[in-house]
C-alpha cells in the first residue's frame, strides 16, 4: 500500500496503522454498496427453486429462461422505445427553448428581464407533486391521458427552470468584447447567439443534457398517473406495474431488473467522468 | 428600440410552456383546495376551508408529517454526514480510491423504482439475503418481513435511501475537496499549523457552502419524497410509512378526493418553498468564500 503524502505532511507510525484500518473499512463499505447489484446479477441466472433453496448460492448452470420470459412479459422493447421517445423529445425541446431564453436573460436588456427570470427561478422550488392533480384533470378533459404529449409537455416545463438557470450562468460569464467584436463585423443578435456563443457554452449544454436525461428517465409519479396503457408506459412505470403483477416470480423479477440495471452500470463505468461531472455540477449549480 | 422588442422572442416560447404546464397548474392546485371534486364530473362543490379543517384533524396527515420529518432528519444525518465523512476519508489519496468512489456512486445510477424493487427482494421474507444471513448466523428471532411490519418498514426504507444517496453526496463533497487549492495547506504547514488546525481552519470553512447546498437538497428531496416509499410499501403497513406525497396521491387518485389531495400537496409545496427561501436568505446574508 502506497500513501501519497499531502504537501509537506508526515505521517507518524500510529497514524499509518490507523490509516490501514480506515482503508480496509472503506474497501468493505464501498464493496457493500455495490454488492446488491452483484447479487441481483448472478441470481438472475438461477431458477425459482434454486432461488428458494439457497438465496446466496451461485447458479448451478447458466440459465437464460428468465431473460426471455422477462423481456416478452414486460413488453420491454416497446417500453424502452417509449422511454427513448419521451426523454429525447423532452430533451431536445428543453434545449431548443432554454438556450435562446437563457441567452436572452444573460445578454439582452429588456423590460421585465429580472421579473421573468425570478418567475422561472421560482419554478426550481416547485415539486412535480404540485402540478399532477390539475394536469390530470386537464388532460382528462382534453382526452390526452395515455398520449406521449401528456408527459412530454410537463417534462419540458419541469426541466426548463433548471436548464435556464444553469445556462444563463454560462452565457453570463462570456466576455462582452466577444459580442462587440462580432457586432462590429456585422453579426446580428441571432448570429451572435447561434454562431459565437452556442459553441462556447457546450460544456453547459452537456451538463444540462446529462442531468435532465437522468431526471426524466427516472421520473415515475407523473408517468404512473398519466400513462396507464401498456403500449405507452415508460421504463419506471412499466417496472412498477410488472412488480405488482409478478412479485412472486423471483426469477423473472431478477432478470428484468438485471436487463435494466446492468446496461446502466456498464454505461456508467464507461462514461463515469462525464456522468459524475454532469450530475454533481447539475446538483450543485441548480 | 428594436432590440427590446426582439428579446421577447428569445424568452416567450420557453415562458409559455413553463407557464402552461408548471406555473398555471400549481396555481390551479391552490384553487382546487376549496372544492370537493372527484376530478371527472363537470361540477365542483365549493366547500370553503373544509379540506384544510379535515386535514388538521386527519391523524394520517399527522403521521405523514411526522414520517416526513423523520425521513428528513435521519437522511440529513446519515446521507449528508455520511457522505461528508466518506469524502474526507476517500480524499486521503490511497491507491485504488478512484475505483472505490465509482463503486460508491453506482447506486445513484439505478432508477429509483428499480432501487425499490431490488431492495424489496433483498428484504423479502422468503428469498431475501438479509433474513438468510440472519438465519445463517443463528439470529433467527431477528429475521422478519422487514417491509411488512409497521415497526421495521420505515427504518428499512431509511436504510435503502442511505444506500442510494450516500455515494452521490460523497461525490459532491469530494469535488469540493478537490477544488480547495493545495497551496493553502502548504502555506499553513509552513506557518506551523497542525493537521487538525488545517482541517479546522481550511477544510471546514471551504466546505461550508457545499454542505449547505447538499443539506438543502436532502431536505427538499425528503419533503417531496415519493417513488421509493410508493414502490416499497405504498405507505403501509397501517400507514407506518405514509408520507405527505403518498397520502396526497392516495386521496386524489385512489379515493377520488381531488380537493383534499390538492390540500395535502399545498403542504408539500409550502414546506419546499419555505426551505428554499430560508436558504436563499441565508445565502444573501453570508458573504461567499471565493477560492
Amino acid at each position: 500500500m502506497r500513501i501519497r503524502l499531502q504537501a509537506g505532511e508526515i505521517l507518524g507510525k500510529g497514524e499509518l496503522i490507523l490509516n490501514r484500518f480506515v482503508f480496509i473499512g472503506l474497501v468493505i463499505f464501498c464493496l457493500w454498496l455495490f454488492s446488491p447489484m452483484v447479487w441481483m446479477f448472478y441470481s438472475s441466472f438461477k431458477t425459482n427453486p434454486e432461488i428458494f433453496m439457497d438465496a446466496w448460492g451461485l447458479p448451478k448452470r447458466i440459465n437464460f429462461q428468465g431473460f426471455v420470459e422477462g423481456w416478452t412479459d414486460s413488453n420491454m422493447g416497446r417500453t424502452l422505445l417509449n422511454s427513448l421517445i419521451v426523454v429525447t423529445t423532452s430533451m431536445f425541446s428543453i434545449l431548443a427553448l432554454a438556450l435562446p431564453a437563457s441567452f436572452g436573460f444573460a445578454r439582452l436588456r429588456f423590460k421585465g428581464n429580472n421579473l421573468l427570470f425570478l418567475i422561472f427561478l421560482s419554478g426550481l422550488m416547485i415539486p412535480v407533486q404540485s402540478t399532477i392533480i390539475p394536469l390530470y384533470a386537464l388532460f382528462y378533459s382534453w382526452h390526452w391521458l395515455n398520449t406521449y404529449q401528456c408527459v412530454v409537455l410537463p417534462y419540458i416545463a419541469h426541466g426548463l427552470p433548471f436548464s435556464i438557470f444553469l445556462l444563463r450562468a454560462y452565457f453570463y460569464t462570456l466576455p462582452r468584447e466577444l459580442e462587440d467584436a462580432a457586432r462590429i463585423d456585422g453579426c446580428s443578435t441571432f448570429g451572435i447567439f447561434w454562431r459565437i456563443f452556442l459553441p462556447i457554452v457546450k460544456p453547459g449544454i452537456a451538463t444540462v443534457v446529462i442531468f435532465i436525461t437522468v431526471v426524466l428517465f427516472n421520473e415515475f409519479l407523473m408517468g404512473m398517473l398519466f400513462l396507464t396503457s401498456d403500449e405507452l408506459k415508460t421504463l419506471p412505470v412499466m417496472l412498477y406495474g410488472f412488480y405488482g403483477k409478478h412479485f412472486s416470480n423471483y426469477q423473472m423479477m431478477f432478470c428484468t431488473l438485471t436487463m435494466i440495471i446492468f446496461p446502466l452500470i456498464v454505461v456508467f463505468f464507461l462514461f463515469q467522468r462525464q456522468f459524475v461531472k454532469g450530475l454533481t455540477a447539475g446538483a450543485l449549480k441548480g | 428600440m428594436t432590440r427590446t422588442y426582439f428579446a421577447y422572442f428569445y424568452i416567450l416560447p420557453a415562458f409559455l410552456i413553463f407557464f402552461l404546464f408548471k406555473l398555471y397548474p400549481t396555481l390551479y392546485n391552490f384553487y382546487l383546495t376549496v372544492f370537493q371534486w372527484d376530478g371527472i364530473s363537470p361540477s365542483k362543490e365549493f366547500v370553503g376551508p373544509l379540506n384544510y379543517l379535515t386535514m388538521f384533524n386527519d391523524y394520517i396527515f399527522h403521521k405523514a408529517i411526522v414520517n416526513n420529518g423523520i425521513y428528513v432528519g435521519v437522511t440529513v444525518i446519515t446521507e449528508v454526514g455520511g457522505g461528508l465523512l466518506l469524502a474526507l476519508l476517500l480524499n486521503m489519496g490511497f491507491r485504488g480510491f478512484p475505483f472505490l468512489r465509482m463503486l460508491a456512486f453506482a447506486p445513484f445510477m439505478v432508477p429509483m423504482v428499480a432501487v425499490g424493487i431490488l431492495w424489496a427482494l433483498i428484504l423479502d421474507p422468503y428469498v431475501g439475503i438479509v433474513n438468510h444471513f440472519l438465519h445463517a448466523v443463528g439470529w433467527n428471532q431477528l429475521a422478519r418481513p422487514w417491509l411488512g411490519h409497521s415497526s421495521t418498514a420505515l427504518i428499512s426504507i431509511l436504510f435503502v435511501s442511505f444506500w442510494r444517496f450516500v455515494g452521490f453526496n460523497m461525490m459532491l463533497f469530494y469535488g469540493a475537496l478537490q477544488r480547495i487549492p493545495q497551496e493553502l495547506y502548504e502555506a499553513a504547514h509552513i506557518g506551523g499549523a497542525s493537521r487538525w488546525q488545517c482541517f479546522r481552519f481550511i477544510t471546514i470553512p471551504l466546505l461550508r457552502e457545499t454542505t449547505t447546498v447538499v443539506t438543502l437538497y436532502c431536505i427538499i428531496g425528503g419533503i417531496n419524497m415519493f417513488d421509493l416509499f410508493w414502490v416499497m410499501t405504498q405507505g403501509g403497513p397501517a400507514h407506518a410509512t405514509e408520507l405527505l406525497s403518498t397520502w396526497a396521491v392516495f386521496q386524489a387518485f385512489k379515493y377520488s378526493n381531488m380537493g383534499y389531495g390538492a390540500t395535502l400537496v399545498v403542504v408539500v409545496l409550502v414546506l419546499c418553498m419555505i426551505t428554499s427561501i430560508i436558504y436563499l436568505g441565508a445565502r444573501k446574508k453570508k458573504e461567499r468564500i471565493e477560492y
